[in-house]
């Protein structure tokens, strides 16, 4: 998957940084793997990134690699864009994305390469990495 | 758990706010207003500064309690309170004047919101940070903004939006459906001269032919931008029966965040996407009253969003979970026919936007008879802050007999 396939937004786009808790989801992203933090202890995922699992409190870590394929949850198309990097871009998409293989877990993420009027619940993503930058690719998704 | 020992026993004896324009109207700073809304409330609670002792706010409040307490004068404070978020606070803040007032910590707590989104920024734009920490995005965004900026997910709008599109899927609720909620809204301030939205009407056609911002929300299933500000006076009843005007009693105030849900919205019970996350401070609140959704006259229900609303209104027991939509059919929520009249002074929708507080306010006019929409004979008036922003709040207030 090249790093067109994934492209979504311009170069104005914010950012995301790199910071301790969440170094080995955008380390693995980089190396086009999605990765999703997990209990040691119970085996419950989680996503967003948090410092310690809410049943077990502290507790041991995974990062566990999923297969990237999961079903649109909900999604909302933008049309009235509120920063200035998405106003050439509108209308576009905005998914949460369920995992096959990560129990409960929502990715809040885009579906590339689909026009907006052929996002629907329910439909079928496999993952893509948009290489927005060298230190960054954010994950995305593609009709699977 | 015995009966709720505050039930009746406090009273909103005071309301006041300015005049309310469309963000970027307002001709005095923020700050001022502020002060202008807390004298006002004061003195249409018969009460001077003098006896004020107690604040209670919004933790995003700008117009600092300490500031506003120097500027008006006031005597030594016993008790300020911030509550944590937005709009999700205007019932929370009652809450805790009234635990305030009948512990007796304070003898008069004013509660008070000021919000110039033409001073200080629109929230319909991208930002970052909440209440006074807010802040332009920068080129690069840490901690959750990290996984929502990049994806585009920067306004409220979007992310409701997300709640709404799930509620359509789940249970077959329409875009016209949230449409009702408008109409209500709209129909009602054409009543109100001190709506933004008086002379404004808008129908049905009018909110379908509106343009999108984040599907399947339209123009008018968003709540303003405005300017403005108002306050709200609670003491004991007891000493609210002294008092120029006739005390609006506060039967039930509750107040909750469901368990696992939280800043990171993405977490949550998945159920929560369909559902305002009321649920238990409805339970809360019927059981503290002693009433049930039978027995509510009139309602007031913050509209960050349309939908958000009719998934309230399900929460609150006025219908099944997931019927919200056909609920709003045949003019459920309109004044003065409908079942559940709704937000009777125009609400976020129509009125102003002071992040809730205007509700509180138009819930103490219905239960005084002076509603521009009046409900005929109304004894309790509901109302629900922030629905899905939690930890949110409602209050069930109730005529003094």
């Amino acid at each position: 998957m090249s790093a067109a396939d994934g492209r979504m937004f311009g170069p104005d786009m914010p950012m995301p940084e790199r910071e301790p808790l969440t170094e080995p989801f955008w380390s693995a992203a980089c190396n086009g793997r999605l990765v999703i933090q997990c209990c040691a202890d119970c085996g419950a995922f989680r996503h967003l990134p948090h410092v310690m699992c809410a049943a077990c409190r502290p507790s041991a870590c995974d990062w566990v690699e999923s297969e990237g394929r999961g079903t649109v949850f909900t999604y909302t198309i933008v049309t009235h864009p509120v920063h200035d990097a998405t106003a050439s871009v509108v209308p576009y998409n905005v998914v949460l994305v369920q995992l096959d293989d990560c129990g409960r877990v929502l990715v809040p993420t885009n579906v590339v390469g689909c026009a907006p009027e052929d996002v629907y619940v329910g439909m079928p993503v496999r993952v893509v990495f948009d290489r927005v930058s060298e230190e960054i690719s954010i994950p995305r998704f593609a009709r699977a | 758990m015995g009966m709720w020992p505050l039930r009746d026993r406090t009273s909103i004896v005071g309301i006041g706010e300015t005049e309310y324009w469309k963000a970027g109207g307002a001709t005095r700073t923020e700050f001022e207003l502020a002060c202008q809304a807390v004298m006002r409330a004061v003195e249409d609670a018969g009460l001077s500064l003098a006896d004020v002792d107690g604040l209670s706010v919004y933790s995003g409040e700008r117009s600092d309690p300490t500031d506003v307490a120097q500027t008006l004068g006031l005597r030594d404070l016993r008790y300020v309170s911030l509550y944590p978020g937005g709009g999700n606070s205007a019932c929370a803040v009652v809450h805790h004047a009234a635990i305030a007032v009948a512990a007796g910590t304070a003898d008069v707590v004013v509660c008070y919101r000021s919000i110039c989104q033409g001073q200080f920024g629109r929230f319909g734009r991208a930002r970052v940070g909440t209440g006074t920490a807010r802040a332009a995005v920068g080129r690069t965004v840490g901690g959750r903004n990290a996984f929502t900026m990049p994806i585009g997910l920067m306004s409220a709008a979007q992310n409701y939006a997300l709640e709404a599109r799930r509620h359509m899927y789940e249970f077959g609720t329409r875009s016209e459906h949230f449409g009702m909620v408008s109409v209500a809204c709209y129909a009602n301030a054409q009543r109100n001269p001190r709506a933004v939205m008086y002379g404004r009407p808008l129908t049905l056609e009018d909110h379908q032919r509106s343009r999108m911002i984040a599907d399947p929300y339209r123009l008018f299933d968003c709540c303003q931008e405005s300017d403005g500000a108002c306050a709200v006076v609670v003491t004991t009843t007891e000493r609210a029966r002294d008092l120029r005007r006739r005390p609006v009693l506060i039967a039930g105030a509750a107040e909750g965040l469901p368990a696992g849900d939280g800043g990171d919205r993405f977490r949550r019970p998945l159920e929560l996407w369909t559902s305002a996350g009321l649920a238990g401070v409805a339970r809360d609140l019927y059981d503290r009253a002693g009433i049930g959704p039978a027995d509510i006259d009139v309602a007031q229900i913050y509209e960050n969003f349309t939908g958000q609303v009719l998934m309230a209104i399900e929460d609150f027991g006025f219908c099944a979970r997931g019927e919200g939509g056909p609920f709003a059919e045949g003019g459920t929520l309109q004044w003065p026919h409908g079942d559940l009249p709704i937000n009777t002074a125009g609400g976020n929708l129509a009125e102003a936007y002071i992040h809730g507080l205007s509700l509180v306010n138009e819930g103490v006019r219905q239960l005084r008879g002076e509603s521009t929409s009046q409900v005929d004979g109304a004894g309790h008036c509901l109302v629900v802050a922030g629905p899905s922003a939690p930890p949110s709040s409602a209050l069930i207030l109730r005529r003094a007999a």
